[in-house]
C-alpha cells in the first residue's frame, strides 16, 4: 500500500485547485463554466426565443410581467493524468525517486478520485509505456495504486519525445502531472510545450534525492551514469562539489523560469521531504490544493 | 637531545606502511549517479591529471602518523641534555685518589683530570656556581659555591693527589650536602674510574668525566704481620701481590731495612692472578722495613709498602705490693714489660707508669690511671666493704671477655673475698655467691680491673691460666703493644697514638716531613690525615720518637683498568660537552595516550552530512 489509511482519510479534506475549469463532457462535482442543467443557481437573463420554458422564473414574471430565465452552472468532472518517468535515473536513492514520485501521484490521485474526478496514469521512458485509462470514483483507487506500485525504473529517458507523443495522443483538457527528475540531456521543454498546446494544464513535479544535491566531498570517484552506465573520473574536491551544486541550482531555476513563462506549475521535491509536509503545507501554500 | 636506543630507528619504516594503507584506501570507488549530465562541463573544467592512488589529507591519517612517530621516538629512549649553562650549581669533584698518580697519561692522570676540569670550568656560564671537592680517602670541600671561576681554576690547580683509595660514598654524601637546598644540581666527578662499579640513585645529575687508559699494573694489595709465638723478635710477614693486567709477569720482590736487602723473592703471576707469600723476618730492634716490587708499571705507589717491626718502647708497670712472688713471675713472662715494684706509692708517682697494680695496698685517693686492684678497693668505693670469710662458690664467669681468653677458671677456689656493692659502671667478669670476684671499669681515659679476693687465699696463681690471665690484662689495657699490625694503617684511615701518662706527643710528621694534624681524644691522640703512604714520625716530649706507617693496599686503586658503569651513569669522554640527562619517554607516552583519545573522538563523533 503506497499510503496508509489515516493519511488517505486526511487527504479527503483537500481539493485540487485548477486554474481553468477545464472539464469533460461528463457530469461531475467540479463546477464548469458551462451554464445549463445543474443544481446551482448562477444568474438571470432575458428570455429569448427557443429557451427552455422549464427555466423561466414565473414568480418574477408575476411581479415584473417580464420573462426571465434562471441560469444554472453545470457540475462536471475533471481529468487528471499522471505521467510517470520510468527512466533508470528515477531508481536512484533509498527510497528511490520513482517510489517517492508514486507516493506523490497516489496522494494527488486519491484527492482527485475523492472529488469524482477521473484519474489516469501513464508511464514513460523514451517512449510511452504502460497506461492506466482514466476512471473516476474511489473504487478506482486500488487499481490506480496497484498500477503505481508495479512501476520499475528500467528505461531510458527522452522527455521531449514521450511528452510530445502524449500531447498528440490526448488532445483534451485536464491536468497532467509530469513526475520526473528532468535530467535529460535532450531537454524537456518541447514536450512540455506540446502538452500545453494540447490543452492540458501542466504540473512539473521534479523529484531529486538529497545525495544528488550534496554529493560526498574529498573522494576519488568513478561517476557512473545510471542510464548510460558511462563513467567519469572525478575527484570531488570542495571546488568541484561547489561548482556542481551551483550548476544543479541553475538547472532547477531554469526549469522554474520556463514553467513561469508558460503558465506551468513547477514544484521541486526531495525524497527526504515528508509527504504530509508537501500535501498540507507546500501545495496549499502554492495554490495547488486547498 | 640524544637517543639511547638508535637501533630502533628502523621502526620509522612503519610510517610508510600506514601511508600504503591509506593509498589503498584512497582508490577510486564507483558512485552511481542518476545522470552525469550536470557533471560534464564541470569535469572538463576541473579535470587534471591525478595519480591513480593519492592520499587525501585527513585528520585521522595525520593523527596516526603522529602517534606512531611519537611512539617510535619514545622507543628510541630520548634523553634531554640540558645545557650545562643552564645548570645553576655544579659540584666539581676531583678524584685525588692513589690511582690518579698513574703515569699512563703524561704527566699523570691527576694532572690530566685537572686540565680537563679547568677546560670545562672555562666553558661554563659565568652564572654557574661551582663548588670544588677533592675526593680521596677523606673527601673534603676545597671551595664553597662560587661564581668566581678564576678562583675555582686556581684552587683546581693547587690540588694535589693523595695516596688514599677513593671513598665514593663519602664524596657523594659531601656533594649532596652541598646541594641539599637545590632543586636541581649536578655532581661532576673527574676520575679515572678506578673504583668498584656503583649506582647513583640520588636526585641530582651525576656525571663522570673519565680519563685514563686501559693499562695493566702489578701491586701489593695485602700485608699482614704476626709475631711468632715463643720466639721474641721473630715475625711472619704475609704479603699478597696482584697482577691487574692481561699478561703474565715475573717480578722480583725484596724486603729491606735501612737500604739493606734482607730477603729476595721472585713472584710469577698469570693475568689477573693474586699470589700470597709469607716471609719470616727477625727484628729485635724496632725499625721500618720495606717490601718492594721491582717493576716499572704505571703506578709506582703500590709497588712498595712499609712495615714497622720490633718491639716498641716497653710498658712501665708498677706493682705496689708487700711482695707477691707468683704475680711478679707472671708479669715478667710478658714481653716488652718493664716491671717496677714498690710497697708504698703516692698519687704523683702514679703518673710515671703506664699501669699500676695495687696488691693488697690501699690506693691513694683520686686514682684516674690504668690500675689493677687486688684485694684492695679505691677509697671512692670503700664504704660498706665487708669481708666474707666463707669460701666463694663461683656462680658465673664470662668466658667471652678479653680478660678470660684461653683461661679456664672452672677449678678456681677462693677462701674469702671482699663483699661490696659496686656501681653499675663496673662489669662483673667472675661472680660468686658473695658478689663479684673480678670486675672491670672503663672510662674514656682510663681502665680499672678489680680483684675482690686475695690471690694468696685462692688457687688462682697455681692455675695454668694465671700468666695468660695477666697477659690478657696487660693486652686489655694496651692492645697496641701486642699487635704487630697496630702501627700499620691503610692510607686515609686515622691512627690513634695511645695515651700514656709519661709519653705525650709533641708533634707528628707525615712522610713528606709536613706536620700532621693531631686531635686529642680521651684514649689518645688521633691523626686523621694519613693521606700519604710512608712513615709517620711521632715526636714525644721526652725527646723519644715513635712511628707508624700508612700503606695503600687497595685492589680497587691498583686496578687501573676502566670500570664498566651502570646505565644510570653517563660516562663522558674528557673532550665531550657535558650535559645533564632527562629521560622523556614517559611524557611522550602520555602525549600518545592523549592523541589516541582525540583520534577516538574524531572517529566516533556523529557524522553530519
Amino acid at each position: 500500500m503506497l499510503l496508509d489509511h489515516n493519511f488517505l482519510r486526511l487527504l479527503e479534506n483537500l481539493e485540487l485547485l485548477v486554474k481553468k475549469t477545464q472539464s469533460t463532457h461528463l457530469v461531475g462535482q467540479r463546477i464548469s463554466k458551462r451554464l445549463g442543467g445543474g443544481m446551482e443557481f448562477n444568474d438571470y437573463r432575458q428570455y429569448q426565443r427557443g429557451d427552455d420554458y422549464r427555466y423561466i422564473d414565473w414568480n418574477l414574471y408575476s411581479r415584473l410581467e417580464q420573462l426571465f430565465l434562471k441560469q444554472f452552472v453545470e457540475e462536471r468532472d475533471y481529468l487528471v493524468y499522471f505521467l510517470m518517468d520510468q527512466s533508470r535515473s528515477m531508481g536512484y536513492g533509498q527510497p528511490t525517486k520513482l517510489n517517492y514520485a508514486c507516493q506523490f501521484a497516489a496522494a494527488i490521485g486519491y484527492i482527485a478520485l475523492a472529488r469524482l474526478d477521473r484519474v489516469g496514469a501513464l508511464a514513460f521512458g523514451s517512449d510511452l509505456g504502460q497506461e492506466l485509462r482514466p476512471r473516476k470514483g474511489k473504487g478506482w483507487t486500488q487499481s490506480f495504486f496497484r498500477f503505481l506500485e508495479q512501476l520499475e525504473p528500467n528505461k531510458k529517458t527522452d522527455l521531449n519525445h514521450a511528452l510530445s507523443l502524449f500531447g498528440h495522443k490526448y488532445k483534451q483538457s485536464g491536468l497532467v502531472v509530469v513526475l520526473s527528475d528532468f535530467l535529460d540531456p535532450q531537454g524537456y521543454q518541447q514536450g512540455v510545450l506540446e502538452l500545453c498546446s494540447a490543452g492540458w494544464q501542466v504540473w512539473l513535479i521534479q523529484v531529486l534525492n538529497q545525495d544528488e544535491i550534496n554529493p560526498p566531498q574529498g573522494e576519488d570517484l568513478y561517476l557512473i551514469d545510471s542510464e548510460t552506465l558511462q563513467s567519469k573520473e572525478v575527484y570531488l574536491s570542495e571546488g568541484v562539489v561547489g561548482k556542481y551544486q551551483q550548476t544543479l541550482q541553475s538547472y532547477c531555476e531554469e526549469i522554474k523560469e520556463f514553467s513561469n513563462r508558460y503558465g506551468v506549475y513547477h514544484l521541486q521535491l526531495t525524497t527526504d521531504t515528508p509527504l504530509e509536509q508537501v500535501m498540507f503545507q507546500t501545495l496549499r501554500k502554492e495554490g495547488g490544493l486547498k | 637531545m640524544q637517543f639511547l636506543n638508535l637501533s630502533a630507528l628502523y621502526l620509522f619504516s612503519l610510517l610508510g606502511l600506514i601511508l600504503v594503507f591509506y593509498l589503498l584506501k584512497g582508490r577510486r570507488r564507483d558512485l552511481h549517479v542518476p545522470s552525469t549530465m550536470l557533471w560534464q562541463q564541470i569535469i572538463q573544467d576541473y579535470s587534471s591529471p591525478r595519480p591513480r592512488y593519492r592520499i587525501r589529507p585527513e585528520w585521522l591519517l595525520f593523527l596516526q602518523l603522529l602517534v606512531l612517530t611519537v611512539l617510535i621516538l619514545a622507543w628510541l629512549q630520548p634523553v634531554f641534555f640540558a645545557s650545562m649553562d643552564t645548570t645553576r650549581r655544579v659540584v666539581l669533584v676531583m678524584d685525588g685518589s692513589a690511582s690518579m698518580q698513574a703515569t699512563d697519561i703524561v704527566p699523570n692522570r691527576f694532572t690530566h683530570g685537572i686540565e680537563t676540569a679547568v677546560a670545562q670550568v672555562e666553558q661554563m656560564s659565568s652564572e654557574t656556581e661551582i663548588a670544588l671537592v677533592l675526593a680521596a680517602g677523606q673527601s673534603r670541600v676545597i671551595t664553597e659555591f662560587s661564581r668566581d671561576h678564576t678562583q675555582i681554576i686556581e684552587d683546581l690547580r693547587s690540588l694535589s693527589v693523595t695516596d688514599t683509595p677513593l671513598d665514593l660514598t663519602r664524596l657523594i654524601e659531601i656533594s649532596e650536602v652541598l646541594l641539599a637546598n637545590e632543586q636541581r644540581g649536578e655532581i661532576r666527578l673527574f676520575t679515572d674510574g678506578a673504583y668498584l662499579p656503583f649506582t647513583y640513585d640520588g636526585r641530582f645529575d651525576f656525571q663522570i668525566v673519565q680519563g685514563g687508559a686501559d693499562t695493566g699494573n702489578v701491586g701489593i694489595t695485602e700485608l699482614d704481620v704476626r709475631m711468632s709465638t715463643g720466639h721474641i723478635g721473630e715475625y711472619h710477614v704475609f704479603a699478597e701481590v696482584t697482577n691487574f693486567s692481561y699478561a703474565d709477569v715475573t717480578i722480583p720482590l725484596t724486603i729491606s731495612q735501612g737500604g739493606r736487602i734482607i730477603l729476595r723473592d721472585t713472584i710469577q703471576l698469570e693475568p689477573e692472578e693474586s699470589k700470597s707469600a709469607i716471609y719470616p723476618i727477625q727484628a729485635m730492634e724496632r725499625a721500618i722495613y720495606q717490601v718492594t716490587l721491582h717493576t716499572d708499571d704505571a703506578l709506582a705507589l703500590d709497588n712498595q709498602v712499609y712495615l714497622p717491626l720490633g718491639l716498641a718502647d716497653g710498658l712501665r708497670v708498677l706493682l705496689v705490693s708487700s711482695g707477691n712472688f707468683f704475680l711478679e713471675r707472671a708479669l715478667l713472662t710478658i714481653p716488652n714489660i718493664r716491671l717496677f715494684t714498690k710497697s708504698i706509692v703516692t698519687g704523683a708517682e702514679i703518673d710515671l707508669y703506664d699501669l699500676v697494680i695495687f696488691d693488697r695496698i690501699t690506693p691513694p685517693q683520686g686514682v684516674r690511671n690504668n690500675a689493677v686492684f687486688i684485694h684492695a678497693v679505691p677509697p671512692e668505693l670503700d664504704s660498706g666493704v665487708t669481708l666474707a670469710r666463707q669460701p666463694a662458690i663461683l656462680t658465673d664467669w664470662r668466658n667471652n671477655h678479653a680478660l678470660l681468653r684461653f683461661v679456664d677458671l672452672s677449678e678456681l677456689r677462693v677462701r674469702s673475698q671482699l663483699r661490696l656493692q659496686l656501681p653499675q659502671d663496673f662489669h662483673s667478669i667472675i661472680s660468686s655467691v658473695h658478689g663479684p670476684l673480678l670486675s672491670v671499669y672503663e672510662q674514656p681515659d682510663f681502665r680499672w680491673v678489680l680483684f675482690t679476693f686475695n690471690l694468696d687465699e685462692s688457687n688462682l696463681p697455681l692455675q695454668v691460666g694465671f700468666p695468660i690471665l695477666w697477659s690478657n690484662i696487660i693486652s686489655w689495657f694496651y692492645p697496641q703493644f701486642f699487635d704487630a699490625n697496630y702501627a700499620m694503617v691503610r692510607s686515609g684511615d686515622s691512627f690513634e697514638v695511645p695515651r700514656r701518662p709519661w709519653k705525650v706527643p709533641s708533634g707528628i710528621e707525615n712522610p713528606r716531613q709536613e706536620p700532621a694534624s693531631v686531635y686529642s681524644s680521651p684514649r689518645g691522640y688521633l691523626v686523621q690525615n694519613t693521606n700519604y703512604q710512608g712513615v709517620y714520625t711521632v715526636d714525644m716530649f721526652d725527646h723519644t720518637q715513635d712511628f707508624f706507617v700508612a700503606n695503600l693496599l687497595s685492589k680497587q686503586e691498583s686496578d687501573l683498568r676502566p670500570q664498566v658503569y651502570s646505565q644510570q651513569l653517563q660516562t663522558v669522554d674528557s673532550g665531550e660537552a657535558i650535559a645533564s640527562t632527562r629521560a622523556i619517554w614517559f611524557y611522550l607516552v602520555l602525549f600518545v595516550i592523549s592523541l589516541l583519545v582525540v583520534e577516538g573522538y574524531l572517529y566516533h563523533r556523529p557524522q553530519v552530512r
